[in-house]
């Protein structure tokens, strides 16, 4: 009564004005000191860390590890150590942006493999690594390779030693001798349709830093890259995360075999104007991850036409270029631009030796452009991520063996089109179809007859019984994206032939149990 | 829409077509000026002298020897090929456990072996460059500040801010107490950055100091750690130098102050690199320590944008477990280092070119403030600029380093041979007593002086890219190939 009669005289005009407006006041005061105390006290009850907030107004990041499900322990953790007497540390933003992405089923799988990895004599029921595209069906040749060549591999630069070579300050993007060798390999690579000119090559640690390297190029922070859906989920992170970069989705579907539509495209493109984000470029991967298929020469054409009148760049990931198997002819993004056609500035291409050539730890990416000035920017951001020095001159050796990477892609073809028809049968023979995909080291299944609700839900309990109880590790569509639920990528090039009717018995036994439960 | 030349630079980034790459710089001017006539004991004896790269040369016999009696170190060679299907796929960004247990040990015994480091804190980055970048990406948010003691590795600005969008606050250290970091310049320079909104989040130094050569004292270490325990600020460590200490004082890593210093450990970060103290540059092997749990997860995660070659690795595993050879390696390279140094600076000394007195790094901090017109940056540039191309040596101007005093120069050792030391002291010696002979005449000399002022970058033909010769280094790279493998080929 004693605090409505002033309010009430606020409202009628009386001499509660004052009081009127000083009571409220006051009172919110209260609240917040009261609020902030309370906070002040759950905080030091270490161990809860369950509604806990920042009492430190600095601190950011870190702080809000709490607020994320699943992450309490590491937060009470973190109070309850000696190190974190003063309070949580203000570290940057970038920090808990990848405690977002850690519980992506695409790492918890990947992690879940290599703590329980199977072998067939020692760990019979480990669990089956199909989610990482990794090719290890052709080591075999370049190990034979080295086992002969040794002599001129590392230090050697033809009888001489040369330890200057491998350890002084190298050009950071890369030995000139080592791009000239890339750049043929890359062309034969292709096919032999280009030609690619070693000083538009800059050399970086793997495929990894290079697309990141072009999204600090061609994009601001805040910016905008179109690209189609589902896509490799280490994007996620390369041009997103450091960069500030947007990824505006194009999603592809199954009735279109998840080719790449121009309408889908061009509506994508205007939703992301309606929401004042500007589209720097589009980024491609050709051959898909994780669907495998290949774009045609007419959709290549297309995107250039596109690019052309929104005036952005293009970036085309042709890291798996050498890896098809199937009698679809692979056409490189480079085989359509015209010497004399400026807006071949437009078009970046990414490649690397972790998949064709299958030494992903070798840390070897490539950027290849006719732009001078992309060149002249990546090559400076090179710096941060180079190839190593002996990696260049012990790669330098075997990529000027021009008879044995053209005996190595050959083989390697023939391998890969055998162990996908090998997958692809055995799946067909549980019910489960694969897009008809003529790339990469993996097949994209469609499992959702097997679901038990068609949605993203339904697909990752479908992704959990595969891992746990089937004990393969296999990737979920939406990991990557992808707008139908449903979806598996399979890796099979980490097996040999007599593994797959091994995974295929144990995916069986979940299928059945699935179809029982529907 | 045709695509012309103004629509191509309007279609890149701000990263892409700013400057922070700092590349226009002086620092980085030398090297154009090395590349395009560099010297060689026969083929050009007139050349310059590079004396502005700090590359560790002075070892490699003892790494070429340790190679040839490992093979199977190198998983391409015959005994070591076994390895290689294993290794070539191995791209775990936790890295080879051997390879971390090895510089694990490394930095331990750098230390004095009075710390131990964990392998499991050990995360890789693209160099120290790299290393560098990505504890700024972890620490700080685009418009953070960061304090620098200057004088600075004049590459810090791309390093710790081009991509990261981080800003440097220097803080100014004097001659007249050697260089010293105070308590009072940081927190001066502290308030000052509060008092304009900048938002500070750490302090970032190299220990032992590029340019200075000096390693920190106890004291001062100490004192840096309660200065930023207070404030609740980071402590980024940069110990890349730490096994090129010759002499005393000790090297003291921060690892070790904080033993018995009671501080939050979450704020303390160290950078470290095989570059320098192992001179392996080309290996692009650089570390990121961090006692944060949060920082070092995230720093493992950023390490896929640079991490270390797998073979590279699997070979430095086997060197660095190799004790014996370790140990052994580090005690030549000091001794090695102790002497090139004392030849320059004792052979300085004699011509009256007084040199700050250090105990590391592969360089020194030369004092030439006696041979300048006037005590301004710009007689700085104007005196750097006849040392290039009157005396041609490649030496980097303390204005580059954000020296607050004009006059001192950065002068590197330790990537010659003991001949092209010899060159150098002479043509120094030359132009000393040139410079002195000169003045006693009269006004002359400052007329000599301005004549040689004029740039001899008259031809643009030394930027014009496609005019090199293949094998030549892109002038806008600044690191060339050293003067040694050019002796060498």
């Amino acid at each position: 009564m004693r605090v409505i009669v002033p309010l009430q005289g606020v409202v009628q005009g009386r001499g509660g004005l004052v009081l009127g407006s000083i009571i409220p006041c006051a009172l919110f005061y209260v609240l917040q000191f009261y609020l902030k105390r309370h906070r002040k006290d759950t905080d030091d009850q270490s161990n809860s860390g369950s509604s806990s907030q920042n009492p430190t107004p600095r601190s950011s990041s870190c702080g809000n590890l709490s607020e994320l499900p699943g992450l309490t322990r590491n937060w009470s953790r973190g109070l309850s150590s000696p190190r974190s007497l003063r309070g949580p540390v203000s570290v940057s933003g970038r920090v808990s942006g990848i405690v977002k992405g850690a519980d992506s089923p695409y790492y918890v799988g990947l992690r879940r493999a290599k703590e329980d990895p199977y072998d067939e004599l020692s760990n019979p029921n480990g669990v089956i690594q199909l989610g990482l595209a990794e090719n290890k069906l052709s080591l075999d040749l370049v190990e034979h390779w080295l086992a002969d060549n040794a002599e001129q591999a590392m230090l050697r630069n033809g009888k001489e030693l040369s330890i200057s070579r491998i350890a002084t300050y190298q050009p950071f993007d890369g030995l000139m001798e080592f791009k000239v060798a890339v750049a043929g390999f890359m062309s034969q690579v292709m096919e032999k349709a280009v030609s690619f000119n070693p000083s538009q090559v800059v050399l970086t640690a793997g495929a990894t830093p290079a697309i990141e390297i072009l999204s600090f190029c061609l994009a601001d922070a805040g910016n905008a890259f179109l690209v189609p859906t589902p896509y490799y989920p280490g994007y996620d992170r390369d041009i997103k995360w450091r960069t500030g970069v947007e990824i505006i989705h194009v999603p592809c579907r199954s009735a279109d075999n998840f080719n790449l539509s121009l309408a889908a495209l061009d509506r994508a493109f205007d939703q992301a104007k309606k929401r004042g984000l500007k589209v720097r470029g589009i980024v491609l991967s050709n051959p898909s991850n994780p669907v495998g298929n290949l774009i045609s020469r007419e959709t290549l054409y297309s995107l250039l036409d596109f690019a052309r009148e929104k005036n952005i760049h293009i970036v085309s990931n042709e890291l798996l270029a050498g890896s098809t198997h199937g009698n679809e002819e692979f056409v490189s993004m480079t085989e359509l631009l015209d010497p004399d056609d400026f807006d071949r500035k437009r078009v970046h291409i990414v490649y690397g030796l972790s998949k064709d050539l299958s030494l992903p730890g070798f840390r070897v990416g490539v950027i290849y452009s006719h732009n001078e000035e992309v060149l002249a920017a990546a090559k400076k951001l090179a710096r941060f991520s180079s190839v190593s020095a002996p990696t260049q001159c012990l790669l330098t050796s075997m990529l000027t063996d021009a008879k044995f990477f053209q005996t190595l892609i050959t083989i390697n073809r023939e391998r890969l089109q055998s162990m996908y028809a090998q997958f692809v049968a055995g799946l067909k023979k549980m019910g489960i179809k694969c897009i008809k995909s003529s790339g990469g080291f993996y097949c994209w299944a469609d499992m959702s007859g097997l679901i038990r609700s068609y949605s993203e839900k339904g697909e990752l309990e479908l992704w959990d019984k595969l891992l746990n109880i089937a004990k393969v590790n296999v990737t979920p569509g939406s990991a990557c994206h992808c707008i139908e639920p449903g979806w598996f990528r399979f890796c099979f090039t980490t097996l040999t032939e007599k593994d797959i009717p091994i995974v295929m018995d144990r995916i069986q036994k979940v299928s059945e149990t699935c179809k029982l439960n529907r | 829409m045709e695509f012309t030349r103004n629509n191509n630079r309007q279609l890149l980034s701000k990263v892409a077509t700013n400057d922070r790459h700092g590349e226009n710089t002086p620092y980085f001017e030398g090297w154009k000026a090395y590349d395009s006539n560099p010297f060689h004991p026969t083929q050009n004896p007139q050349g310059v002298i590079q004396m502005g790269l700090a590359e560790n040369q002075l070892c490699f016999d003892l790494i070429e020897k340790w190679l040839l009696e490992n093979p199977d170190a190198s998983i391409c060679t015959a005994e070591g090929v076994d390895r290689f299907r294993d290794i070539a796929i191995f791209q775990d960004y936790h890295g080879l456990k051997e390879f971390r247990e090895g510089v694990a040990k490394l930095m331990g015994r750098v230390g004095g072996n009075r710390v131990k480091f964990d392998p499991n804190r050990i995360v890789m980055s693209g160099g120290a460059t790299g290393a560098n970048e990505t504890v700024m990406f972890c620490l700080a948010d685009p418009g953070d500040a960061f304090l620098v003691p200057s004088p600075y590795y004049a590459a810090f600005a791309r390093d710790l801010g081009w991509r990261t969008g981080l800003e440097i606050v220097p803080v100014d250290c004097k001659s007249s107490n050697n260089f010293r970091i105070t308590r009072v310049a940081l927190e001066e320079a502290y308030e000052e950055a509060q008092r304009s909104n900048i938002n500070v989040k750490g302090v970032i130094i190299a220990n032992p100091s590029n340019p200075l050569g000096t390693v920190l004292d106890k004291e001062t270490m100490r004192s840096l750690v309660s200065f930023i325990n207070d404030k609740s600020i980071h402590l980024v460590c940069d110990e890349i130098y730490a096994a090129t200490v010759f002499g005393s004082p000790r090297f003291i890593s921060v690892a070790e102050i904080i033993q018995d210093m009671d501080c939050n450990r979450d704020l303390i970060h160290i950078v470290y690199s095989l570059s320098k103290d192992m001179g392996l540059p080309g290996f692009r092997v650089g570390i990121v320590y961090s006692f944060n749990d949060c920082v070092m997860n995230c720093a493992r995660k950023m390490s896929s944008f640079g991490l270390v070659s797998s073979q590279t690795q699997f070979l430095l595993a086997a060197m660095l477990n190799d004790e014996e050879f370790v140990g052994n390696f580090l005690r030549e390279s000091s001794k090695r280092l102790a002497k090139r140094h004392h030849v320059f600076t004792k052979g300085l000394e004699r011509i009256g070119i007084s040199t700050l007195k250090s105990n590391a790094g592969l360089f020194f901090w030369m004092d030439m403030r006696p041979l300048l017109k006037e005590q301004t940056v710009q007689a700085e540039i104007e005196l750097w600029r006849v040392i290039i191309n009157k005396v041609k040596l490649n030496v980097s101007p303390g204005s580059s380093f954000q020296c607050s005093e004009p006059g001192w120069f950065r002068v590197c050792f330790a990537n010659m041979d003991d001949e092209t030391v010899q060159v150098a002291l002479e043509r120094i010696r030359e132009f000393v007593h040139q410079g002195k002979e000169e003045d006693g005449a009269s006004e002359k000399s400052k007329h000599w002086r301005k004549q040689n002022l004029r740039l001899s970058f008259s031809s643009s033909r030394l930027y014009n890219e496609s005019l090199m010769s293949p094998h030549m280094i892109s002038p806008h790279s600044p690191i060339p190939q050293s003067p040694l493998v050019r002796a060498r080929t």
